[in-house]
This record gives C-alpha cells, structure tokens and sequence, in this order.
C-alpha cells in the first residue's frame, strides 16, 4: 500500500511538471491538443492524488503502523472521527490534503473550462501546475507521508491531546483550503499578464474563486478563534501567534482585493494595484503554510522543526519576483482608464480601505517577521506579544470600521456637502446618542466607547441604505415593502452579500469591545464547601472527582452556580493528564448567554489539604463573536451564490 | 499483485494524458487577443458607471446637479468610446472582403484557373497536384452600398460619391444619441431630428 501510495505521488509530480510544460507551449503555439493534454492530465493528478488520500486514509482507518505518519499520529483507541482527523494532524498529511484539494480544484476549473475557448486558460493551467508540482516535489522527496518503519510498534503514539477537539475535523482542513484557493485567482492575474488581456474580464473569471477562498479562510480563523477559546484555557480567542498572524494576513489582503477589484470593474481604476494584492494574498497564503512547517517560529500550531524551509523560499523568492517582473513588464497595458473624481468619493473611501487593509497586513507581518529580524541584527529573538498588535492594529481596525460606514453612503465619484449632510446626519446622531447612553451608564472604557457608538453608526448607515434602496424601488416598481426588500437584496447579490458581511463584522467589534473593555477574572484557591464570588455570580465549589479511560486520567472540581443568589445550574472544569503525552490538559466549564459568558478554568490543586485554584472570567457579549461569525460567513454565501436566471460567467468561471 | 496494479495506474494516465495528443483532425487554434477588448471594457465600464449613477441617484446619494453633471461626462464618455468602436469595425471589412470583394475575387481566381489549365495540359508529366495556387487575398476595391442611394461604394469611404451623404451614423443634436435614416424623433430624448446634408 505504501509503495503504490508512493507511486501515486511520484506520478503526480511527473504528470504536473509534463502539464506545466505542454499547457504553457499550447498556450504559445495556439496548439490546442497541447492544452487539452494539459486538462486531462489535471484530470489524472485528480485521480492519482485521491488515490494517494484514500490509500492514507485507509492505512489510518486500518492502523497500518508499518507507516511511520500513521504510527505518529493515530493509536489504535482513538474514535475514528479523530483517526480522521489525524490525516491533517501533521506536516506530510497536511502537504497531501493541500495537494489533493488543490487538484480537486484545478480539476473543477479544467471541468468548466474543457472546452478551452478562453484563451488565458492554457497559462492558468500552466501556473497552477507548477504550484501542484512544487507540493509534489515536497512529498514526493522532503516529506513523504508513504515513509515506512523497519519495526512497525504494535501501537501508534496517537494524536495530541489539545487535538482532540470537533475543531480538528474541520478547522485545518477549511484553513488549508483558504491557502490553496488563492492559487486560482493567482494563476488567472499570471495568464492575464502573460497574455497582455489586461481588462476587467479575468477579474470576471476569478470574483467566484476568490470568494470561495477568503470564505474558507475566513471559516478556518473563526473556528480556530472558537477552538482556541474553548480548548486552551486561557479564557481568550485570539493570541496574535505567529500562525494566526500567518492565516490573518492573507484574509485582509484578499479582503482588500475584494474592495478594490470593484473599482476597477466600476471605473478601470487600481488595475496594477489589484495585480500586486492578488501576488501578496497568494505569496502570503504560501508564506502561511511555511511557517507552520519550517520551525523558524514557535507557535502552538506549528509541526516542529523540518527540512521544508529552504524549499519554500525558493518558492515564495521565484514566486513573488517572477510574478512582479511580470507585473513590470505589462505596465503599459495596465493604464486607469479614469481618474479620481473628488477625494470625498466612494472611490477614495474604497482607497482608504485598501490603505488600511494593507496596512494592517503589513503590521502584523512586521510582527510575525520581528523575532527574525532581531535574530538577524542582535543576535537575539525578540518576540513580539498580543500588546503590540492590539496597540499598532486597534486603531487600524477602529479606522476600517468608521470607514465601512461613510463608504455606502457616499455616492460613486463625488460627494457634495449637502448630500453629506443629509446622508450621515442620522447615522451620526445615532453614534453620539449610543456613545452617550454609554457613558451614562458608567461604561467609560475608552476604546469600547468608542468601537460601539462607531458599530451604532455603520449599523444605521446600512440601514438607511437599504431603506432608500426599498424606498427607490418602492417608487419606481409598486412593490410594497417586503417585495421590494426581497427583490432589492436578490436583485445585488454582490452588493448586498458584501453588507450582511458588514453586519457581521459590526457584531464581531460589538463583541470584541465588550469582551475586551469589560472583562472580569479573578484567580481564587479555596477548600470543597467554601465559595467565590466574581460579578453577580457566586460559585460553590462542593467536591473534587477522578476517573480514568484507557489514554487518560481526568480530575474533576464541581461548582455549584448562584446568581443573585439563585441557583442556576452546575459547572465542572476539568484536567486531565494523557497517558501518551506528558502534558496537562486544560478543559475548561462555560456558561453562556447573549449577555456574557461565565468562564471557569481549574488551575491546580494540593492533594493532601483539598485546597484548589481556579480561575474565573466574565466575558461580557461573547456569544456575539460567534453570531457575528455565523452572519459573515452567511454574507458570503450569499455573495457567493449564483443569481438566480443570470448565466454564469461565460467564460472560464 | 502491487506491480500489477502500478502498471494498471500508469497504464491509464498514460492514456488520458496522450489521448489527446493523436492526430485525428487539424489542431485547432487557441483564441488570440482582439483588438476591441479594450474598447469594449472600457465601454462596459462606463455604461455600468452610468447605471450605478442613476441608482445612486434614486437612493438620494447624488443631488440632481452632480447627477445631471456626471451623467453628461459620462454619456459623452460612452460616446466617444462607441464612435471609436464603430470606427473599428468599419475598419474591418477593409482587411476582411465584403460579399461582393469576395465574388469579385472567385471570379479572379476562376479566370486564372481557366489560364492555366490549357499550360498544365501541356505540360502533362509533371506533378500538378503540388502546384499551389496563390493564397486568396482581399480586394483593395471593395465595395459596399451606400445605405442612401444603394450605389456600389469603397467600404473605407466616409462620404457616398454619388449622393454626398455622410457614412458616419447620424446623432441627435440635442442628447448625442445615434439614430438610422428615416427616424423622426429621438428615441432617448424625444428631440425632432433633422438630416444633416454632408454631414
């Protein structure tokens, strides 16, 4: 089984440098057989890299510990939802998922595209095997996940405790996709500037792709940010680590394309621009999966240290001046057809946005990268913690928001005072009444203050916009309200997809201000029968329990919960110490409503007097992070799903 | 049994990947570059310009002025940039022959065959089947109707030089809109439209 998965991988990497390579001279001869050879081999990579998924899987599934992969990552006690999982669970399985995912993607594109009339398709084809070759170089050489062991163990070590999580099963796999999806708008820029088309239709063929895979990102970082919260045990979602950093970047820069590819559709503006952000999200999405993999970092998240790095920057070097020599070469083609009209313009909102964005990723690369500069220029790693970035990105992100508002409300090419007046008059009363009836109530935590009435602001602006949306239809088509809502919103998918995205994002900063401007904890060590109180709540701590399982040894603290006096329930925080591993695991006790979370860590305990240490955090709004992530990720469906009676794109989507 | 099916797996990519490759009919080409796609999104731009302009109009996002203001700049955009469209397919058919261009050239060609067989007979023995003939080539003097008064004139004209009638479509004074001979009123602005002799 080994030996043929390893013959799937190596007739991969042979197939993918001959489709590169026929793709690319197809598309200089106009030989078209040459590309069609280029899509069935495609087609083959599909089949031989799912051959090499199953055959993985199925050595999993088996415990097949003559595999070394298999016998790190799995044992044979572990529920086969895990074993699953265990596929992704480390550096070679992970590299296999992406290739594999990237062939199935490459194969839907060859699908939609087999008749090859669009003629950036054969250069597509081209760029995106050569990124399919550069992984099966990997595989096939570096990081075999097919590597065998002389003496298989009767047992596998297993997967890591902190692991063994639902989010497992689908956190890395979204994320590895979000990373993989971008090779596709990435090889559409290279074959529109190889082939000098340069107007706005490959942006046309990519706005789908690139949705899809801002969407998986986006997925992928909020199902770690809620693994993180219920699974670390340090009552926070986000720790700026250098690979939530890593997934973060590509996800603003691609946010930031997003925004900007409008105004080249709208007004033929940014086009070089929108070339340089499609190369940084597809060389960031690259630069992601090295870092988890290289070592150069230490982060929860990372596999350790492994001969990958020097491999993937030679890639991201070829990668990333090949791609902007390109760019320089086809400057001419890539003139704005139009200029600004007024700098108070939804253009130049647009702009700012963009500004931001990048600025914002490149903050936090300054962050990721500043252990290795330091390294390079003192001598000594100098890491830079959760201060930096929420001091240097806060204010940022606070602009974005502010900005996310006057944006729809300002008109396409010029704005004038009295249009502003009357646009931004309610939205503005309605930040200052909120901003106000905050202080009022004595919640004067300044950045809080300022990031919800700043929400209250754009949450109006949106509302006013739909409002005038029905009204103007309402006027013009005779619908009653609800039709022409219905319709309004139906008829933009695009459109009004991108504001339930900003409904989302308001949700999540009315969450984070609360979360972080007003949380409580308070770290206590008390008997069984004595209590602690923190906010509203008392909570009784009534015994200490053990048990065991076949790969742990779990102790366990019962609370009882008051609030106000009143019981509300029971809550057990839990430790736990694997058999495999030799490290304590944290599983922490939640209680969660629309108002805030009760959050109860057990820190440790003295087995001789009974005395237990706990922590206790009241995260005010936290349920909202997870409500504003479920609204953003609709808005992007929504986006993203066809309009109904409208063909799709005609060529190449 | 693992050879076996090692061989079976390349076996079958092999075949997928060269079924391809076998010379069954002439290979078709890959589209090239036209030449219009830049005017052409250009002229897609500024027609989804003036659409969103008068949606942002409807939504009260725009006073009458900017709207009235930016609406002409960009009507006069999309114009022009029609113009330049036009121009170039009226271009075309001077590299490309016209209906009658290309009778005209059968006819040529007959001609030359009819020259030629008598030549060929006469030098029987020889390979006739390799003798190619010249690669058809279009008429510099093609010619097109007038759409006035139906004479036969060179498609790169810009006036008819038998009733002096202009070949550039005719526009509206008022709105600058494009209208066909025989049109009355404008049907964008309603304005009663006049021939302009010459024009």
């Amino acid at each position: 089984m080994a030996s043929l998965g390893s013959l799937a991988l190596f007739l991969t990497l042979a197939v993918s440098i001959y489709a590169t390579v026929v793709s690319w001279l197809g598309g200089r001869t106009g030989r078209l057989e040459l590309v069609a050879s280029a899509r069935n081999a495609i087609f083959a990579i599909a089949g031989l890299t799912s051959l090499a998924t199953f055959l993985l899987l199925y050595a999993f599934l088996t415990h097949d510990f003559r595999i070394e992969y298999v016998a790190l990552y799995s044992s044979r006690d572990m529920s086969p939802t895990y074993v699953i999982a265990s596929l992704w669970a480390g550096s070679e399985g992970s590299l296999l998922f992406w290739a594999w995912t990237m062939s199935i993607f490459a194969s839907i594109l060859a699908f939609h595209n087999r008749n090859l009339t669009n003629p950036l398709i054969p250069y597509v084809f081209a760029v995106v095997m050569t990124v399919q070759a550069f992984f099966s170089v990997l595989m096939a050489f570096v990081t075999n996940p097919f590597q065998t062991v002389p003496f298989p163990p009767p047992d596998g070590r297993g997967l890591n405790p902190l692991l063994e999580n639902m989010g497992m099963f689908f956190h890395p796999p979204t994320l590895l996709l979000g990373y993989m999806g971008f090779t596709i708008p990435f090889a559409f820029a290279i074959a529109a500037m190889a082939t000098r088309r340069l107007s706005s239709e490959w942006l046309t063929s990519i706005r789908r792709w690139t949705l899809i895979a801002w969407l998986f990102l986006g997925v992928g970082n909020i199902l770690g940010m809620q693994w993180a919260y219920v699974e670390l045990g340090w009552g926070g979602f986000w720790g700026w680590d250098p690979v939530e950093n890593a997934s973060f970047m590509p996800w603003l820069a691609a946010t930031a394309f997003l925004h900007s590819v409008m105004i080249q559709k709208r007004r033929g503006m940014l086009k070089i621009w929108n070339i340089v952000l499609i190369i940084i999200t597809f060389n960031l999405s690259i630069f992601g999966t090295f870092l988890t993999r290289s070592g150069v970092l230490s982060s929860v998240h990372s596999f350790g240290q492994s001969a990958l790095g020097p491999f993937f920057i030679a890639f991201l070097a070829v990668g990333l001046l090949g791609s902007l020599g390109l760019l320089y070469s086809r400057r001419n083609y890539l003139k704005s057809e139009d200029e600004l009209d007024s700098l108070i313009s939804r253009e130049s909102s647009f702009l700012f946005n963009n500004l931001i964005l990048v600025g914002a990723t490149f903050a936090t690369f300054l962050g990721v990268i500043f252990p290795l500069i330091s390294e390079a220029t003192r001598g000594v790693k100098i890491t830079v913690g959760p201060p930096f970035y929420n001091q240097v990105n806060g204010p940022i992100f606070m602009f974005l928001l502010l900005l996310m508002g006057i944006c729809p409300l300002i008109g396409w090419r010029r704005a004038s005072r009295a249009n502003l007046l009357r646009n931004f008059l309610y939205p503005s009363i309605a930040g200052v009444v909120v901003a106000v009836a905050m202080i009022a109530v004595g919640l004067r935590q300044t950045w809080s203050v300022i990031a919800i009435s700043t929400s209250a602001f754009v949450l109006s602006t949106i509302l006013l916009e739909w409002f005038r949306g029905v009204r103007a239809r309402r006027h013009t088509r005779q619908e009653n309200y609800f039709h022409a809502f219905i319709r309004l919103v139906l008829s933009n998918r695009p459109r009004y997809g991108g504001y339930i995205v900003h409904l989302g994002i308001i949700i999540l900063a009315f969450s984070i201000a609360g979360t972080m401007g007003y949380n409580t904890s308070k770290e206590v060590s008390i008997k069984p029968g004595e209590s602690l109180s923190i906010g509203k709540y008392t909570l009784r701590y009534d015994s200490m329990s053990q048990y065991k399982t076949a790969r742990k040894d779990v102790v366990v603290a019962n609370l009882t919960v008051f609030n106000a006096g009143e019981r509300i329930g029971t809550m057990s925080p839990e430790k736990f110490t694997p058999i495999y591993y030799n490290q304590d695991v944290t599983e922490v006790a939640i209680r969660s409503n629309l108002e805030e979370d009760l959050y109860v860590i057990l820190m440790g305990w003295d087995r001789i007097g009974g005395v237990t240490a706990f922590k206790v955090i009241i995260n005010p709004l936290m349920a909202w992070m997870w409500i504003g992530s479920i609204v953003l990720v609709g808005g992007g469906i929504f986006a993203l799903w066809p309009e109904r009676g409208r063909r799709p794109v005609r060529r190449g989507t | 049994m693992t050879v076996v099916l090692a061989l079976l797996i390349i076996a079958v990519v092999g075949f997928v990947v060269v079924f391809p490759l076998r010379k069954t009919r002439p290979s078709p080409k890959v589209a090239k570059t036209g030449p219009d796609d830049e005017l052409v999104s250009r002229k897609e731009t500024t027609f989804t310009a003036l659409k969103e302009l008068d949606f942002d109009y409807a939504q009260g996002n725009l006073t009458p002025e900017d709207h009235e203001e930016l609406q002409k700049k960009y009507k006069d955009k999309a114009l022009t940039l029609l113009k330049q469209i036009d121009q170039q397919q009226t271009r075309q058919p001077a590299s490309r022959p016209s209906e009658e261009g290309i009778e005209a050239e059968i006819l040529r060609l007959r001609k030359t065959a009819r020259k030629t067989e008598p030549q060929k007979a006469g030098a029987a023995g020889t390979a006739p089947s390799s003798t190619r003939q010249p690669r058809a080539t279009p008429s510099p003097q093609a010619k097109s109707p007038c759409p006035k008064c139906h004479s036969q004139i060179p498609v790169s004209a810009k006036y008819c030089p038998y009733c002096g009638s202009a070949l550039k479509p005719a526009v509206c004074a008022k709105c600058s809109t494009p209208y066909t001979p025989g049109q009355r009123f404008c049907s964008q602005c309603g304005a009663t439209l006049t021939e302009e002799k010459g024009k």
